[in-house]
């Protein structure tokens, strides 16, 4: 296939009109029947249920003692509807977006939870019946759409830039909500030429408040770069041609650099079926390291990587050697995507490869690159730092764990790792809770690194409940310091961040 | 938008050999949500090229369009089998404005609301019959 000619647009050599599919929604295979009696059998599927409503402004009883400077608003994003008319989804990750707001005033906590009025959900909702494929799910009943945001779900995390609520996915375009009620504004456009281009879920914001990101748009054969003021200026970006699109979730920023991973999982585009299906994981092609300088997008080189499958990172930053250093949750392989993730939504445990934490070391000049494991973080995943240590060298990087190959039935505990001591300090969650990603939420009233709290939910699937936990970031083997219990179970979600008030 | 030039070049001018029962062919376009743009389509009459490097057989512009739905007629068809490609200039600068990647920002359609998968559809998918009697069509065009 001829890139320019795909850059050309429109005028690609997907012409053939709509996409039909992989045999996925087969006949007689009905998984909102499997799923529904595995419920049954197995009560921590509660979290991949789904929802169809939104939740409405509620207190929450507070157990334990809430500082009192801890104040602002914690946002989560997570696929929330499983289900579309008849059809249940193939895949965790193709539910749509629910935004889910912890509204802490110095005195209470109040909870609400709206589903973000995607172009794709009002159109399934007027059609009675899901129209589009997804991120796992494809079939004969479902076309590709036209666009990427015309089957943009938003499910993935949520931020605020320059006073801007944005729910992120990372397909298309990131959409606006407002801030207080929750209520989708539109999509958001940075400037024409980037209207509707995919805009991942994990931008980093740099220590001068720049907002860095990136997007792959495999049906392009593109990655493209962005960069955005703290005013919300686009100001730069970059297209970087790369035909076999690797799939590619986060990426790293350093004091002069943009590190993008790519994993040897790449788009082939001439396939067909759900979006997933459609990457061919080759780890005898290796894995490179796209290195990127910050003051000019357009000098990009690339490094050779051993094969590994990634999807996020904690942080990266420079030494005084020139090594760029980062610490992340290394897969042997993307089958925790492949497959566990889609079998859970039918009730099915199918094991996989587990994440191990590893610190990393890449020489942007020589290529050398090596890794090694933090003993104590296997199966780890959502690793966080403190957010003003982004890009720069960090102390700490807390971390979620499960049971080693068991991803799909959950997360049980909280790590702190502390790099500097070589410590570790972990809590392990009640037996019968799933807990979330748990996001650092620095104390206003402290500089130092790592002084502050760990705040994310948990799913107490016995009994039906979910929580918001706020443990003492640098105590977190003492327990949540405080925890609001939600009469009701929210789904289980993705990424999260708090601002403050 | 090559396909697009192609038809608006075409549309201005005249074109001879009108077949001997010659149908017209009313065209209405609805979806638009400004006015005072520019409405361009072409008419194509084979799957070869289309839509991008097929050379639009005749065509209409119409300016200071209003919202909603807009008619005009195409006269001179013979009878056969076309396809409309047709693009609506919102901000009148002439161009019908893509991202990077050439995904347009203006809204555009194809005859039988066709419509594909990040790109155009088929030849076949947006193609229709015209036989001897004058024929009326519509169809929408969006983002
Ligand atoms: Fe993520």
């Amino acid at each position: 296939m001829d890139r320019r000619q795909l850059l050309q647009g429109f005028a690609l050599s997907l012409a053939a009109g709509m996409v039909t599919g992989s045999p996925v929604l087969a006949a007689g295979d009905n998984w909102k029947e499997d799923f529904t009696r595995a419920l049954k059998q197995k009560p921590w599927l509660l979290g991949y249920k789904g929802v169809d409503q939104n939740f409405k402004k509620t207190n929450l009883k507070i157990d334990g003692k809430l500082p009192e400077n801890l104040k602002g608003i914690f946002y989560r994003n997570g696929p929330a509807r499983h289900e579309v008319g008849d059809l249940r989804y193939r895949h965790w990750f193709d539910g749509d977006g629910m935004i889910h707001a912890f509204n802490f005033d110095g005195e209470s906590v109040t909870h609400h939870g709206r589903f973000v009025d995607t172009i794709k959900t009002e159109k399934e909702t007027e059609a009675g019946r899901a129209l589009f494929q997804t991120f796992g799910t494809a079939g004969s009943s479902l076309t590709s759409g036209c666009s990427a945001d015309e089957v943009n779900v938003a499910n993935i995390s949520v931020i605020k830039h320059n006073g801007e609520l944005l729910a992120l996915w990372e397909g298309g375009s990131a959409y606006r909500l407002d801030g207080e009620t929750l209520e989708t504004l539109g999509l958001k456009t940075w400037t024409e030429e980037t209207a509707g281009l995919p805009f991942s879920a994990h931008p980093r914001v740099d220590q001068d408040g720049t907002l860095w990101n990136f997007g792959y748009a495999p049906i392009f054969g593109a990655l493209i770069v962005y960069r955005i003021s703290p005013t919300g200026q686009l100001i730069d970006r970059a297209l970087v041609q790369k035909p076999a699109t690797p799939m590619v979730h986060d990426f790293l920023i350093t004091e002069n650099h943009l590190i993008l991973i790519l994993p040897p999982y790449h788009f082939d585009n001439a396939s067909e079926g759900a979006f997933v299906d459609r990457f061919n994981w080759s780890p005898e092609k290796g894995g490179r390291a796209l290195i990127i300088d910050k003051n000019n997008l357009a000098a990009q080189h690339e490094i050779e990587l051993p094969p590994f499958w990634v999807f996020h990172f904690a942080n990266a930053f420079e030494d005084s050697s020139g090594d760029i250093c980062f610490d992340a949750p290394i897969y042997q392989t993307p089958d925790v995507m492949t497959s566990s993730f889609r079998e859970i939504m039918r009730g099915n445990e199918v094991g996989s490869d587990s994440a191990q934490l590893m610190k990393c070391r890449l020489n942007p000049l020589t290529g050398n690159f090596d890794m090694t494991e933090i003993e104590e973080a296997v199966a780890s995943e959502f690793p966080r730092i403190d957010q003003r240590m982004q890009g720069r060298r960090h102390r700490f990087t807390a971390v979620m764990r499960g049971q080693e190959g068991a991803a799909y039935k959950g997360i049980n505990q909280l790590m702190s790792i502390d790099h500097q001591q070589q410590t570790t300090e972990s809590y392990t969650f009640p037996a019968t809770e799933m807990a979330e990603e748990h996001v650092f939420v620095p104390d206003p009233d402290s500089i130092e690194e790592g002084k502050g709290w760990l705040m994310g939910t948990s799913l107490d699937y016995k009994r039906g409940k979910s929580a918001l936990n706020l443990f003492d970031a640098q105590r977190v083997s003492d327990g949540p310091v405080a925890r609001m219990e939600m009469d009701y179970a929210i789904p289980l979600g993705l990424h999260g961040n708090f601002y403050s008030s | 938008m090559r396909f697009l030039k192609t038809a608006l070049i075409t549309s201005g001018v005249l074109f001879a050999g009108t077949a001997l029962h010659a149908a017209d062919l009313t065209v209405t376009v609805t979806g638009l949500e400004t006015p005072g743009g520019t409405i361009s389509v072409g008419v194509m009459d084979g799957a070869e090229g289309f839509p991008n490097k097929r050379k639009a057989l005749t065509g209409k512009r119409v300016e200071n369009a209003v919202a909603g739905s807009n008619s005009f007629t195409i006269g001179g068809l013979s009878a056969g089998r076309y396809a409309i490609a047709g693009w609506y200039d919102e901000n009148t600068n002439g161009k019908f404005d893509t991202n990077l990647m050439g995904m347009p920002n203006e809204p555009y359609g194809f005859s039988n609301d066709a419509r594909g998968s990040f790109g155009p559809p088929s030849f076949e998918d947006a193609s229709f019959v015209v036989g001897e009697e004058n024929l009326s069509i519509t169809f929408q065009m969006a983002k």
